[in-house]
C-alpha cells in the first residue's frame, strides 16, 4: 500500500492509487511523455472539404441522404476520437500529464456545442494542447488559437478587416468574439486590464487569418487584414499594411504580460489545491511563470513543491471526466472495452463504460456549455442529478472487476484514503458487488 | 435513448419507495408562482423587440425591418408571432433598455451578476432566489426547483431547494441507500445530493423520455409539473442567444422555442397561470449595429420579458421603458450600445414584494442589495 503522501498526491494530481503510473514519482513521470502525434486536423480538413465539393455537384433532389452520410462520417470520426482520447487517459503512465492535459484543454477550451467546430475538436486537444503541456504557455497559446478549431469555435474565420480590400468589396468587417475571449479566457483574466478599445484594437489585429480548405492549412491573408497600426494595451502592433506577424506578435506580448502570469497561477492552484486557492501558493506560481519565461514545467515544479501538494485530499470533487477515468483504472479494464459500439445496422454508438457514461453524466467530454469551460466549482456540476448517474452507471463498472474480495478491491483503490467510517461501510455490505460499488461512490473516490 | 436497466443495477429493487419518507406537504406562502427563466448568451432585445418608431433604428439596423407592431413604436421579431395575441390580452409584457449594474461585457461575469443580484461579483454569494428562500423562512426543500441539466447559480446557496433533470434514472435498495446516506453523512455537497436523489426517486415525477437535449417546453412543462404540486418559484436556462454570426437564422430559431416554452408554460399551468408571474432576463444586450459577420457583438442595455395570468392586473400589454435613450448620435452607450435606462433588478423585485409579501425594503437590500427600487412599478 502508498503510503498516506502519496495516495494523497496521487489523487490531487493524478486519478487516484490504481492504475498506472499511480506510485510513481509525478515530475520524473511526467517528463516522459507519450510520442507526439501526426498532424490531423489538416486531413481532416482536406477530406471534408474534397467531400464537400462531391456533396455539391450532387443535384439538389438527391442530395438529402449524400448529406446525412458526411454527418454521419463527421460524427463517426468524432465518436472515435473521443473514445481513443478516454481510453489514453485511463492508460497514461503518467496520470499526472493526463490531467494537465485535460486542465489546458479546458483552459482553451473548444466546445462541440458549436457543431461546426466539432470534427475538429479532438486533433485540437492532440495538436494544440498536448504537445505544449510540457513547453511554453507562449507556444501553447499560439498553437491554440491558430487552430483551425478554435478559429471556427469563436467566429475568427468570419471576421474581416472592415477596410482591407476584401471587406470594402463584400461589405464585411469585424467580429470581435476571439478577441475578448483570448483576453478575458486565456490570457489577462476579466480583471486583467483590458479596455473595450483593447477588444475591438486586438480584433482588427487577429483578421486576415483563414482556413485555406483546399490546401488543408491555416494561413495568412493579407486581402482580409485591417491595414494601419493597431494599439493594444498601450503598444503599437503592425504597420501600414498588416503583416502575418502581428497577430502572433501581439499573442506574444498577451503571454508575456504580468496579469496573465497571475491568472494561469490562480487557475492552476484553484484546480488542483482548492477553489478558495491560498494567495501564498498563487504567489509562488506566478513568480515561476515569471521567472521561467512562462515555461510550464517550472511552474508545475513550484505546484507539486507546494506545501498543499501532499496535504490532505478531498477538498475538490473528481470532474465527470475524473470520475470515469479513475473508475476504469480502479477496475482495471481493457482498452478494447472501451471502443465505440456498432450497433445492428452497422452504426457506431458510445460506448455505455466510456463516452456514453459522460454523455448521461452533466459534464461531456468536449461538449463544455461555454468558452469559459467547465467551472471549478463542483457545486455547479455535481448536482443530484450527476450523482444519480454516477451511481447508476457504478454496477455496469463493477461487473468488470476481477478482484476476490471487497477488502481486497477497497485497498487497491482506496488504500490509506478510506475513512473508518468508508471502511467500515463497504465491509458491512451483504454482497461482494455492493460492497465494490460503495468503494467507487464513496466520498472518497469521487473527490480529490 | 436509454432504457431502464434494472436487471443490472445492484443497487435496484423494489422496496425503496415504501421506505422513504412521506413528501410534506407544502408550507408555502399563499398560492402565487414565480417562473425565472436565464436567457443565456445576452439576447439582441433590438432584434426581439425592434424600435420601429425611432428613426435612427432603420440607419442603425438596416437588416432589420418589419415585424408585428405591439404600441405603433415598438414591434415582435416576427418568430415571436405565436405568442403575439398573449400581448393583446395582456399576459405578455417587455422591459425595454434594461441592464443589471455590470457594465463590462463578459457573459461570464454578466450571468453571476445577474443570478447572484449583486452589483460587484462575488464567487461567495449566493443565488438571489436562494437568498429569497431565507426571507421566506421556508425549510422545505420542494418550494422552489430548479429545472434543467446544470445546476443553475440564481438558486445555489446555503437554502435547500429541490432540482430535476428528467435524466434521473436510478434505483435503491433500502439497503444501499442507507449506506450511501451513512458514507455520505456531514460531506457538503454529496449528502444534500444524496437526499436530493432519494426524494426525487420517490416523487415519481412523469417526465419526458429521457433524452438528454431537452427542449425548451418540456422545460417548461416540467417546471409546470412541479409549481402545480408544492412548488412556488421555478427557474431554468434557455441558452444560445450569443448571436455573433448570422443572427437572423439563429434567433429566429431559438425565439420560436421561447414561443413554444410559454405557450406550453400557460397550457401545462391550467388555472394557476392565473396565479403566476414569469420574469425572463438576460446578462446584457447586444451591439446596436451589426458586426461584420452579420451577426452582433456583446453590449449593454437589453430586455426583459414579463408573463403570467397576473400580468393582466398590472402592466400586461406595455413595453416598459423608464426613459427609452434613442439610437442617434451621442446617445448610445460608449458610441456602440443601448444605453440602460433602468436597473433590470427592479422588475423581478416588485414582482415578489407583490407575490411573497416580501417588503420592498427587504427586496431591496437582501435580495437585491444596493438596488434602489423607486416607485411601484405596479407589474402585477
Amino acid at each position: 500500500m502508498p503510503s498516506l503522501v502519496t495516495a494523497h498526491k496521487a489523487t490531487r494530481f493524478g486519478y487516484g492509487i490504481a492504475g498506472p503510473g499511480a506510485e510513481d514519482d509525478l515530475m520524473p513521470a511526467l517528463l516522459a511523455p507519450p510520442a507526439q502525434s501526426a498532424r490531423l486536423s489538416a486531413e481532416r480538413i482536406l477530406e471534408e472539404h474534397s467531400r464537400r465539393r462531391k456533396l455539391a455537384a450532387i443535384p439538389r433532389d438527391k442530395r438529402m441522404q449524400a448529406q446525412r452520410d458526411f454527418g454521419r462520417w463527421l460524427d463517426g470520426l468524432y465518436l472515435a476520437d473521443q473514445h481513443a482520447h478516454l481510453a489514453s487517459a485511463v492508460i497514461a503512465p503518467s496520470p499526472f500529464f493526463s490531467r494537465l492535459t485535460e486542465f489546458w484543454a479546458n483552459h482553451f477550451t473548444v466546445s462541440s456545442q458549436t457543431r461546426t467546430a466539432r470534427g475538429l475538436a479532438g486533433p485540437y486537444v492532440k495538436e494544440a494542447i498536448e504537445p505544449h503541456v510540457l513547453g511554453r504557455f507562449e507556444d501553447m497559446l499560439l498553437a491554440a488559437e491558430l487552430h483551425p478549431a478554435m478559429m471556427i469555435y469563436l467566429d475568427l474565420i468570419n471576421s474581416v478587416g472592415p477596410n482591407s480590400p476584401f471587406g470594402r468589396q463584400r461589405g464585411k468587417g469585424l467580429n470581435e468574439n476571439l478577441a475578448r475571449e483570448i483576453l478575458e479566457l486565456h490570457t489577462l483574466g476579466v480583471n486583467g486590464g483590458y479596455s473595450q478599445a483593447d477588444v475591438t484594437e486586438f480584433a482588427k489585429i487577429m483578421t486576415g487569418w483563414i482556413i485555406d480548405r483546399p490546401k488543408g492549412i491555416v494561413r495568412f491573408a493579407p486581402r482580409r487584414a485591417e491595414p494601419g497600426t493597431k494599439l493594444l494595451l498601450g503598444q503599437t502592433i503592425g504597420g501600414k499594411k498588416a503583416g502575418q506577424g502581428d497577430y502572433p506578435a501581439a499573442l506574444r506580448q498577451l503571454a508575456d504580460h504580468p496579469s496573465t502570469a497571475r491568472f494561469i497561477a490562480t487557475k492552476l492552484v484553484t484546480h488542483f489545491i482548492a477553489d478558495t486557492p491560498p494567495a501564498a501558493a498563487v504567489d509562488k506560481l506566478e513568480a515561476a511563470f515569471k521567472e521561467s519565461g512562462g515555461n510550464l514545467p517550472a511552474v508545475y515544479r513550484a505546484l507539486l513543491d507546494l506545501p498543499e501538494a501532499g496535504q490532505p485530499t478531498g477538498a475538490k470533487a473528481r470532474t465527470d471526466f475524473e470520475f470515469v477515468v479513475a473508475a476504469l483504472r480502479a477496475i482495471q479494464i481493457s482498452t478494447p472495452e472501451l471502443e465505440p459500439v456498432k450497433s445492428k445496422n452497422g452504426r457506431l454508438l458510445p460506448n455505455q463504460l466510456s463516452i456514453q457514461a459522460l454523455n448521461r453524466m452533466q459534464q461531456r467530454l468536449w461538449g463544455a456549455p461555454s468558452p469559459a469551460g467547465w467551472p471549478e466549482r463542483a457545486e455547479e456540476w455535481l448536482a443530484p442529478t450527476a450523482l444519480a448517474q454516477r451511481l447508476d452507471w457504478i454496477p455496469e463498472a463493477v461487473r468488470e472487476i476481477t478482484d476476490q474480495t471487497t477488502a481486497e478491491f477497497l485497498d487497491r483503490v482506496l488504500g490509506p484514503l478510506a475513512s473508518e467510517r468508508t471502511r467500515k461501510t463497504v465491509l458491512a455490505a451483504s454482497n461482494r458487488e455492493e460492497g465494490m460499488a460503495l468503494v467507487l461512490a464513496s466520498p472518497e473516490f469521487n473527490r480529490r | 435513448m436509454l432504457t431502464r436497466r434494472s436487471c443490472l443495477h445492484l443497487f435496484a429493487a423494489a422496496g425503496l419507495y415504501s421506505a422513504m419518507p412521506a413528501l410534506t406537504l407544502a408550507q408555502a406562502p399563499g398560492d402565487k408562482r414565480l417562473v425565472v427563466v436565464i436567457l443565456r448568451g445576452a439576447i439582441d432585445g433590438l432584434d426581439a423587440v425592434r424600435p420601429l418608431g425611432d428613426p435612427d433604428f432603420a440607419r442603425l439596423r438596416p437588416e432589420t425591418t418589419g415585424g408585428i407592431d405591439l404600441d405603433g413604436f415598438f414591434s415582435l421579431h416576427p418568430a415571436l408571432a405565436p405568442i403575439a395575441p398573449m400581448f393583446k390580452s395582456r399576459e405578455l409584457g417587455f422591459v425595454h433598455a434594461v441592464a443589471t449594474p455590470y457594465r463590462q461585457r463578459s457573459h461570464f461575469d454578466g450571468q453571476d451578476i445577474l443570478e447572484k443580484g449583486i452589483e460587484e461579483n462575488n464567487q461567495h454569494e449566493a443565488g438571489w432566489l436562494n437568498r429569497l428562500l431565507g426571507v421566506l423562512g421556508t425549510t422545505e426543500p420542494s418550494l422552489a426547483v430548479d429545472i434543467g441539466p446544470g445546476s443553475d447559480i440564481i438558486l445555489q446557496g446555503p437554502n435547500r431547494h429541490a432540482s430535476w433533470y428528467p435524466n434521473i434514472d436510478v434505483d435503491l435498495t433500502v439497503e444501499s441507500a442507507q449506506f450511501l446516506k451513512a458514507l455520505y453523512e456531514g460531506d457538503p455537497i454529496l449528502e444534500p445530493s444524496f437526499e436530493e436523489v432519494q426524494r426525487l426517486a420517490g416523487a415519481k415525477m412523469t417526465s419526458p423520455d429521457v433524452d438528454p437535449a431537452i427542449s425548451p417546453r418540456e422545460l417548461a412543462q416540467l417546471a409546470a409539473q412541479f409549481l402545480n404540486q408544492d412548488a412556488r418559484i421555478a427557474a431554468f436556462s434557455l441558452n444560445g442567444w450569443d448571436t455573433h454570426v448570422g443572427q437572423e437564422r439563429l434567433i429566429t430559431m431559438r425565439l420560436k422555442s421561447l414561443s413554444e416554452m410559454l405557450l406550453a408554460l400557460r397550457e401545462s399551468l391550467g388555472g394557476n397561470w392565473q396565479r403566476t408571474a414569469v420574469v425572463m432576463c438576460s446578462e446584457f444586450g447586444r451591439t446596436a449595429r451589426f458586426n461584420g459577420s452579420l451577426g452582433t457583438d456583446h453590449g449593454t442595455g437589453g430586455l426583459a420579458i414579463l408573463a403570467g395570468g397576473l400580468l393582466a392586473n398590472g402592466r400586461g400589454g406595455e413595453v416598459i421603458t423608464n426613459r427609452w435613450p434613442g439610437l442617434g448620435d451621442g446617445q448610445l452607450y460608449e458610441e456602440r450600445d443601448l444605453l440602460p435606462t433602468d436597473d433590470v433588478r427592479r422588475y423581478p423585485a416588485w414582482l415578489i414584494a407583490k407575490l411573497f409579501g416580501v417588503t420592498p425594503a427587504q427586496a431591496g437590500t437582501t435580495l437585491f442589495p444596493g438596488l434602489d427600487m423607486g416607485s411601484d412599478l405596479r407589474l402585477i
